[in-house]
């Protein structure tokens, strides 16, 4: 690696206007910024460590992917920078502060669809603006637009529970992006779609990165996923999680999804990524 | 409460059924049941008629014609009118005031679970003891009028409602309010917008439960120790050993019973709309 982990970007950005604030954060102040992190748990009387000394910083406008064997606290470390959690053992700064609780300025995809159930999907996704204050009229149409962009045109007025489990995930992504928090986290947020589908959402959330120049930190078990989408990977290790890896990802942009795989460096990055994360395997408890 | 998720897998895959065929086998299913229904009313109360006199005295039994005869009769005079709003009256409050307390404390305890903890022995304690034996104390405290009916009805209707609520809002998915609060909701936000619609169900349960007791509370108010309501006319037809009133009372309050469940039932339907799945 001969780039920093959290260099300036090199990535041209296009004159498309965000939510207002320009945020040209200097390199020494990521957004989210994971500094010697431990993380334990209380589970049936035995302390179970989730994340060990964890080191990581996102800078703003950056896409993270974050890979490792299961239970090797990619959710914790999630967790952590929604606000959710706290840290046992050092600091989690957002913004050079610590999250006293919710994170307010990131939107959470968990793995879970968590859709109200009760509502329909204009009116999951809407929920967020409904709660800010914003004008009917306004947040209809930004609902209309959503559900158009995850492309549930039609399916306005169903409920969760009359949808497949590849659109409740779409819903979800909505209902996030309809906000428009500078800051995403998603935790496997394709991981239950079919090939096809995800392939398209993973377009798509490319798309709209490079659009909203947000920051995302992505937690997926594919490691093509991650290379295809990543500027940086991490790899973790499994229980208790440790960074292996942190390696950038210099793909030019914006990348192809679809044919990105079929190229030299995407395959020699999988398979460098690949044989870090397979040494931690066998010893993961569920794979 | 019954499980609405096993969705009729009507029309067995196998079998090819014409839209129009199904209508009418279907009518002519529930054609058939109704005529089977009359046929079972008129054998029990026609059976009761003709067995009264020769072969069981009417004096314990009454007939049906003679009940018949009181309820036309108490129509007339103004009893029915009269004593049912005094029923109805004491079972609504009763229903509202205990519905809406239970509702209230059911979610401050199942929001705030070490006063819940707290509580919970003294709580078990006052819910295991027979409500209705409370009666005597509150006609003590309240009198025979209106207000010690209010006061049962609504003791019971608390303890139920109460009960399925606090259930109801610990069931609550804690990932639902963390998606509000990370959306920047406030206390009240994760109130109105998770706790109260994911409760609803048990909520209504809760009340759906309740109606009859609301309705037990205030005739069993009545029946020890009052001046009106059906619970009155029939300790009264009781008293003077006319079967017929008794009976007559115990039909009004039959059908009363059965109009409120079928108002929840309506009320219920609405409630949980997003539960049903429309077909098609």
């Amino acid at each position: 690696m001969t780039q920093s982990s959290a260099g300036p970007r090199t990535r041209t950005r296009g004159g498309v206007a965000t939510t207002g604030d320009d945020r040209p954060a200097p390199p020494e102040s990521p957004v989210i910024s994971v500094q010697g992190v431990t993380k334990r748990f209380r589970r049936k009387g035995q302390v179970v460590t989730a994340i060990q000394d964890v080191d990581l910083g996102v800078a703003s406008g950056e896409f993270v992917c974050i890979v490792g064997p299961s239970g090797c606290g990619k959710s914790t470390l999630l967790n952590m920078s929604a606000g959710l959690m706290q840290p046992s053992k050092g600091h989690l700064l957002f913004e050079g502060r610590e999250l006293g609780g919710p994170n307010t300025k990131a939107g959470y995809i968990t793995q879970k669809d968590n859709l109200m159930p009760w509502h329909t999907v204009a009116g999951n996704i809407g929920m967020a603006l409904s709660i800010r204050k914003m004008d009917k009229r306004q947040a209809g149409a930004r609902v209309a637009e959503m559900i158009e962009m995850v492309g549930l045109t039609g399916f306005e007025k169903s409920y969760p529970g009359e949808l497949s489990g590849g659109m409740r995930k779409r819903v979800t992504l909505a209902r996030t992006l309809a906000y428009d928090p500078p800051v995403l986290l998603a935790d496997e947020p394709f991981g239950a779609l079919d090939a096809q589908l995800k392939l398209v959402m993973q377009a798509e959330i490319q798309r709209i990165w490079a659009e909203t120049r947000k920051t995302i930190l992505f937690v997926t078990h594919d490691i093509s996923e991650a290379v295809a989408l990543g500027d940086r990977v991490i790899v973790m290790s499994s229980r208790p999680g440790r960074i292996k890896v942190d390696r950038r990802i210099d793909l030019p942009r914006p990348r192809d999804v679809f044919k990105i795989r079929h190229q030299q460096e995407f395959g020699d990055l999988a398979e460098e990524l690949w044989d870090v994360l397979a040494a931690d395997m066998h010893s993961g408890e569920d794979m | 409460m019954e499980d609405q998720g096993a969705r009729s897998n009507s029309a067995a895959p196998d079998e090819v059924w014409d839209e129009k065929d199904l209508q009418t086998s279907r009518r002519k299913d529930s054609l058939r049941v109704l005529g089977w229904r009359l046929a079972l009313l008129i054998a029990v109360v026609g059976g009761w008629e003709l067995a009264s006199g020769p072969w069981v005295d009417p004096f314990y039994v009454s007939r049906p014609s003679d009940i018949l005869e009181r309820l036309n009769e108490w129509a007339f005079d103004g009893t029915i009118v009269t004593n049912l709003y005094a029923t109805l009256q004491a079972t609504l409050v009763g229903f509202v005031i205990g519905g809406l307390v239970g509702i209230g404390v059911g979610f401050v305890l199942g929001r705030s679970p070490v006063v819940a903890r707290v509580v919970d022995p003294f709580i078990i304690a006052v819910y295991s003891l027979p409500k209705v034996a409370l009666a005597p104390l509150f006609i003590l405290w309240f009198g025979i009028g209106m207000t010690s009916k209010v006061v049962l009805s609504a003791t019971i209707v608390f303890f139920l409602v109460f009960y399925s609520t606090y259930a109801g809002v610990r069931a609550v998915d804690n990932d639902l309010i963390d998606v509000v609060r990370m959306m920047g909701g406030s206390r009240r936000d994760i109130l109105r917008r998770v706790v109260l619609p994911s409760s609803a169900t048990w909520i209504f349960n809760g009340l759906k439960i309740s109606v009859p007791y609301a309705l037990i509370g205030a005739v069993v108010g009545e029946l020890t120790a009052s001046d009106r309501g059906i619970g009155y006319v029939l300790k009264r037809a009781s008293g003077t050993f006319d079967t017929a009133g008794v009976f007559a009372s115990l039909v009004i309050l039959m059908v009363v019973a059965t109009i409120l469940n079928q108002l929840v039932v309506y009320g219920e339907r609405y409630v949980d709309r997003w539960r049903s799945t429309p077909t098609g």
